[in-house]
């Protein structure tokens, strides 16, 4: 029996970008990963196909309070089907709700945990959804939200921005390592050589380097480009839209700004998206 | 008003087939004819050909992006209709739907369609086997709402959408430029099934001839070239591109589990075709 290493994040915070760079490091590729074949080292937790079949029923009868009953076995079928630790990506936000708990900690190994800027999640996700501004920024301060199922999703409980982050790194723990999407793009080196400290790898600079160059925000990005990636919404002309930090300012209303930075100040503040004095910071 | 007649359908539906027993019947050659000759002609072509796209962009393809090719699905069509006197039959995989913003079918060229319809349990076994992947990420893919599939190479990519998207999208309103084919029911009774494909397309053919063309595209005739000529439409992943050419072999393959997710997923739609399984209904 195995247990789970997961990847989390509020969606659209550079989980993809996660992803992609687990299985440049761990495969060791001369040449990018297939973006479309992310799931060789990670799986997901809401394939309705694992609900039904734990169910025994159709996955599109299920509640949102049933699938969400569900989570801890499926999450131990998920582990048991794994010889040692397997990472697994989520959306979901840590919490005990429905009387279950979202993240069965009997079968966790860890988590790494990805936290974003809001307001550029706002963006990202935005564009994801095909929805405007106002909507996601009312989705992001909405407590237990939810995702809606689809005939490739189960529900999944995201909670608010808030929630979500507060939920995953209020607790410090040696299973939880925390980066930040900005590090991961501005300081690129440290912040994924924490990542394999974090999973106890001892990886050579050249092997860390080409993991790197291989899953950059330009090779995924050339990727899609040049063959296309199966996860953009139809509505989309890319999935990989800009990768950059502090689009917000020219792109995101300002009103909806300030709107982000009262419901969500004090995670943002703790992750330095906002100064004390609720200023933003440069 | 245009002059393309298109043989539409799901991947792995029967849509070869189809195009054999056309080119069987036009050419009413003594012997079956060569499965290499099927590409040529001037009878049928296919949506994604490389060649109609070439006029469109002076780059070579691999400099082109799924966003350049997203956009010249539908000018690719008009060259389609304008390089051939009167009708030609084109092979195609995209539902009736916008991508990116961009149609992915050009109305303005199309003079008709026979769109053939095969029962998804058996599809997604069929899809697994072409694609190289699990049943259970076929029965995934199949129900992805606007699926496009990544790039092979240079080629140009399929927009599949998913099954039931792909099924609305081309039978919700009966018309007369529209004929539905089931796969099982050409199976069960070849003539007269592709009897009333001639009759659609106002072909006086007698008795013998369409028995004729029936024969010479037969399951074992086109499965006996493949083995002794090959099919350059096998892909990579494939024993053999003709697999097996039966109805109903998902009554042995196929889960529990993974018929109750198809049919929650496509419920609707299979059910409008009568491809619902006994015991399934509720």
């Amino acid at each position: 029996m195995g247990k789970i290493v997961w990847l989390a994040s509020y969606p659209k915070s550079g989980n993809t970008w996660m992803r992609a760079f687990l299985h440049n490091l761990m495969l060791a590729a001369p040449s990018p990963h297939d973006i479309n074949r992310l799931d060789e080292l990670t799986g997901g937790d809401v394939d309705p196909a694992l609900y039904a079949g734990i169910a025994g029923k159709p996955a599109d009868s299920l509640t949102v309070e049933q699938a969400i009953g569900l989570r801890g076995k499926v999450q131990q079928s998920l582990a048991g089907a794994a010889s040692g630790s397997r990472f697994v990506k989520t959306h979901s936000a840590l919490l005990h709700i429905y009387g279950a708990d979202t993240i069965d900690m009997g079968v966790t190994a860890g988590a790494i945990y990805i936290v974003r800027d809001p307001r550029d999640v706002a963006l990202s996700f935005a564009h994801h959804l095909g929805q405007s501004h106002e909507r996601i920024v009312e989705l992001m301060a909405t407590d237990n939200a939810h995702t809606d199922a689809s005939a490739a999703m189960m529900p999944d409980v995201i909670g608010s921005w808030s929630q979500h982050v507060e939920s995953w790194t209020a607790q410090a723990s040696p299973g939880l390592h925390v980066v930040r999407y900005e590090d991961m793009l501005r300081d690129t080196i440290r912040c994924f050589t924490g990542v394999t400290r974090f999973l106890g790898l001892d990886v050579p600079a050249p092997r860390l380097n080409a993991a790197l160059r291989n899953s950059s925000f330009k090779a995924l990005a050339d990727q899609e480009k040049k063959r296309g990636f199966r996860e953009r919404p139809g509505h989309a002309d890319r999935f990989f839209r800009k990768g950059v930090a502090g689009a917000w300012r020219r792109e995101l209303a300002g009103e909806l700004a300030r709107a982000i930075e009262q419901r969500h100040r004090i995670q943002m503040q703790r992750f330095g998206y906002l100064k004390a004095d609720h200023s933003a910071v440069a | 008003m245009g002059n393309i007649i298109w043989l539409a359908s799901y991947p792995k539906s029967g849509n070869t087939w189809m195009r054999a027993l056309l080119h069987n019947l036009f050419t009413n050659a003594r012997e079956p004819l060569p499965l290499k000759e099927m590409g040529g002609g001037g009878i049928t072509t296919a949506a994604t050909t490389l060649k109609w796209f070439l006029p469109l962009d002076p780059r070579p393809p691999e400099k082109w992006s799924v966003a350049d090719i997203d956009r010249m699905r539908a000018p690719a069509q008009k060259l389609i209709a304008e390089g051939h006197q009167g009708t030609v039959f084109c092979k195609i995989h995209a539902p009736v739907m916008r991508i990116a913003g961009h149609p992915t079918v050009n109305l303005q060229v199309s003079t008709g369609a026979i769109y053939i319809v095969r029962n998804p349990l058996d599809v997604a076994i069929s899809f697994a086997d072409f694609e190289g992947i699990t049943i259970d990420k076929a029965i995934t893919l199949m129900a992805t709402d606007s699926l496009v599939m990544p790039r092979v190479d240079e080629g140009i990519n399929e927009v599949l959408g998913s099954w039931s998207q792909n099924v609305l999208s081309w039978t919700a309103r009966p018309g007369p430029g529209l004929h539905i084919v089931r796969y099982e029911d050409l199976i069960a009774d070849p003539v007269g099934t592709f009897r009333k494909v001639t009759a659609f397309l106002r072909l006086e053919a007698t008795e013998e001839r369409l028995e004729r063309a029936v024969r010479h595209s037969d399951f074992k005739e086109l499965r006996k070239q493949e083995e002794t000529e090959g099919f350059p439409e096998r892909s990579a992943a494939q024993q053999h591109f003709f697999r097996e050419g039966r109805a109903g072999g998902w009554r042995d393959v196929l889960s529990p589990e993974q018929i109750h997710r198809v049919v929650a997923v496509h419920r609707e739609q299979m059910a409008r075709f009568g491809y619902i399984p006994e015991g399934y209904d509720g």
